[in-house]
């Protein structure tokens, strides 16, 4: 049996809820936690964005999809939990847990896989070599994982 | 045969692209809103008075496949079906178009449950909106 969780490492990002996120039946829609979802994987790109990076390489995203299960509204101090999963040659996956600060309710499960292709498009990059120190440290099985994302 | 809602509104501004010039994929999240809010203000004559009950329509998941890039100017016409009904919940199923590259660019899937804003409990589907989502089923 493995004990992985103890030692889990993530990159967190913290959000608390504002007013122009919620709407008349106030709560945050769908899409807002969906954006939410991007800002939390800018924050974890901005980290390797060194030199021309972006001149170089674009993250191409393939497919992503998310599970509500909590409503939030205004004041909600929500934190974003990111791991990466399935490190291929050309690219990998990013899981999201979106949790409430605080109660630890569970409000979304998150996923996103991409990969990185040359600016112009020619050709996929190696993501190990490309974002492997961002990805190495946070990356889980997810077959050892409590949700299914 | 099944119906098809086609949104035809949906322009690319220089506030949809990305640092590349590619449209970001948020927006077809916030597009698929959108969409879904115009078929039912156009097809549920009462929309708005169903919404103001005590039941509430919540997104319980989503799910966003993308095929090719669209640029700033292009335009896309979005393609609405219903998916699976059951009794409290049903799928959405949206298809952008970009007109100009004359190709899908992408297809996003929701589920939408109905519950209770009093006792938190699961509702049946509003009989208005059940009356119309059957004739755009994509299992008719």
């Amino acid at each position: 049996m493995e004990y992985f969780a103890h030692s889990q490492k993530e990159f967190v990002y913290k959000y608390v809820v504002m007013l122009s996120d919620v709407d008349q039946f106030k709560h945050m829609s769908f899409a807002n936690h969906l954006k939410l979802m991007f800002l939390a994987t800018d924050a974890l790109f901005v980290s390797c964005l060194k030199g021309d990076f972006l001149e170089k390489n674009r993250f191409k995203l393939l497919d992503s999809r998310m599970q509500f299960k909590k409503q939030t509204t205004a004041g909600d101090q929500i934190l974003i939990k990111i791991n990466s999963s399935e490190i291929a040659t050309a690219r990998f996956s990013l899981i999201y847990t979106f949790i409430m600060e605080g109660s630890g309710d569970l409000v979304n499960l998150g996923r996103q896989t991409y990969e990185i292709i040359s600016r112009n498009g020619g050709f996929k990059r190696v993501v190990s070599e490309v974002i492997g120190p961002v990805l190495n440290p946070i990356q889980v099985d997810e077959n050892h994982l409590l949700y299914k994302y | 045969m099944a119906k098809i809602f086609t949104f035809e509104n949906i322009k690319v501004f220089f506030k949809h692209t990305d640092y590349y010039g590619f449209v970001h994929p948020y927006n077809y999240y916030e597009w698929t809103s959108y969409v879904r809010e115009a078929f039912f203000q156009k097809t549920v004559p009462n929309f708005k008075d169903v919404m103001c009950r005590l039941i509430k329509m919540m997104t319980v998941k989503i799910r966003c496949e993308l095929f090719d890039d669209s640029e700033f100017g292009d335009t896309i016409e979005a393609c609405l079906s219903v998916g699976k009904i059951k009794k409290v919940s049903f799928d959405m199923n949206i298809r952008f178009i970009n007109i100009n590259k004359n190709k899908a660019v992408c297809q996003t899937n929701h589920t939408i449950v109905f519950v209770n804003s009093e006792n938190g409990k699961f509702a049946d589907i509003p009989e208005e909106m059940k009356q119309v989502i059957v004739r755009y089923s994509e299992n008719d």
